[in-house]
């Protein structure tokens, strides 16, 4: 499948989705009792995710999407527990013999997927990882369409969706919950707090760069200190954070 | 002083993470899930002889299989981020780029291929792809799962679109022909799992 990048629209787009994001009314009950299952098994979730560094909210979304919440089936794809995977990604895990415990399968399918590697995760990081692990096909062959994977019981998606054969279907529409709606749920009770900014990361640069607009118009609120809110952490914008802290920005030649 | 704090706050934290970056781009960090997928190079299949197929259940067809050169007999896949080509001696064809993994079945006589595609994380189809005349395998230009799901629910009275987790898993080569596929998935948390076998004939 064709590459989807992180970017900075795709990331601008999370945060808008989400932020405008609201639950079908008529789901609520559906949504509460599904949220209800996986805060009750948050620990199993936690045991995982501190393994892993991945929040414990992003593996129980994808427990309840790919295998209903059910302990007994394999992460990666809902195969059972009792013998390795027969459907793709089959023979999983390759470790140890069956039965396997749900945690150590778990644990091999993040790390198939690398997302033990993601460092940061943000709310927009958290819906990209989420989209991808289903699989581009909604945003790269039918964007007309959110993906429900997502954003099935909220205002977001009506239908479309596909369909058994491996076909798309513009009427199907589908029955399982989105899992940022259990996300944002997790998120009204106070269970969890998301965070739609990025750590900042300012190297020096004479070049564009995210989020260096923001950091000259902080820097900007200090006297003294007038910087061209251009976006390039430059010569000038790194002057001003040793003037106020001591030292130039990481990557500016005149740390040498 | 507040705005001295805050600007401390922020600074610290930029200064804390360009060396998590850094080392993230020291070590080639990607960002795309379908990178995830761990990559298996180049996998050589050895195809069993055409007149002996390992697990016969029905009888062989008609159709003999052809005899192919030592070089035909050996195929090996190339997947890599969601792309799948197959290589046959030097020639090099892409069978699929939509789809975040698969697995393939040659058939005895190495002139089609079943494969396993996982297109989303709860769909999987199988595709049947067939050597052309230039030595290429192309899709079948019916689709198997098409045939088979279609059947099924004609046969079972429920609607495609309410299949979730709908999933194809190829099970054997009858013969060079004829496939067993495995259907399951769930209808109203009612699991629909049956074996079926195809004739690939009516597909061409």
């Amino acid at each position: 499948m064709a590459r989807v990048n992180y970017t900075k629209t795709l990331t601008e787009e999370y945060t808008r989705l989400y932020k405008t994001c609201t639950a079908t009314e008529s789901q609520f009950a559906t949504i509460d009792k599904l949220v209800g299952q996986l805060l009750k098994n948050r620990s199993r979730y936690e045991n995982v995710a501190d393994h892993l560094g991945i929040p414990w909210y992003f593996i129980a979304a994808i427990h309840n999407m790919e295998s209903s919440q059910n302990f007994s089936k394999h992460l990666h794809n809902g195969d059972p527990l009792s013998a390795r995977t027969k459907h793709v990604p089959a023979n999983r895990p390759k470790k140890g013999n069956p039965p396997f415990s749900w945690e150590e399968s778990a644990v091999d399918a993040l790390k198939l997927r690398k997302l033990h590697n993601i460092k940061e995760w943000s709310l927009p990081r958290l819906l990209y990882e989420l989209e991808g692990y289903n699989g581009w096909g909604y945003r790269l062959y039918h964007s007309h369409v959110l993906s429900p994977y997502l954003w099935s019981f909220s205002n977001h998606y009506k239908s479309g969706k596909y369909i058994a054969d491996g076909t798309w279907s513009d009427t199907a529409r589908s029955r399982q919950c989105g899992a940022v709606i259990l996300i944002k749920r997790l998120e009204e009770q106070g269970k969890i707090t998301l965070s739609s900014i990025q750590n900042p990361i300012f190297l020096y640069s004479t070049k564009e760069e995210a989020e260096a607009d923001k950091l000259q118009q902080f820097l900007n609120l200090f006297d003294g200190i007038a910087l061209r809110v251009d976006g390039q952490p430059g010569e000038s914008t790194s002057s001003a954070v040793k003037k106020l802290f001591g030292s130039y920005l990481k990557g500016d030649p005149r740390n040498d | 002083m507040t705005k001295y704090i805050l600007a401390l706050t922020l600074i610290i934290s930029a200064f804390l993470t360009v060396g998590c970056q850094e080392k993230l781009q020291s070590g080639k960090r990607t960002t795309h899930p379908t990178q995830a997928v761990e990559p298996i190079p180049t996998v050589p299949v050895k195809i069993p002889e055409p007149t002996v197929p390992t697990k016969p259940v029905q009888p062989i067809s008609e159709t003999k299989p052809t005899v192919n050169t030592e070089q035909e007999k050996m195929l090996s896949f190339i997947k890599k981020e969601g792309i799948l080509k197959v290589k046959m001696g030097e020639k090099v064809c892409l069978l699929a780029d939509d789809a975040i993994d698969y697995e393939t079945f040659v058939s005895p006589n190495s002139t089609m291929i079943a494969l396993e595609t996982l297109l989303m994380s709860n769909l999987q189809t199988v595709r049947i792809y067939k050597k052309d005349a230039e030595g290429c395998f192309k899709p079948l230009q019916n689709k198997l799962s098409t045939k088979l799901w279609h059947d099924l629910s004609e046969q079972e009275g429920f609607n495609l679109e309410d299949v979730s987790h709908p999933r194809m898993k190829f099970l054997k080569w009858i013969d060079n022909e004829q496939v067993q596929i495995e259907l399951s998935g769930e209808i109203e948390n009612k699991a629909i799992d049956t074996n079926v076998s195809a004739d690939l004939k009516l597909l061409i």
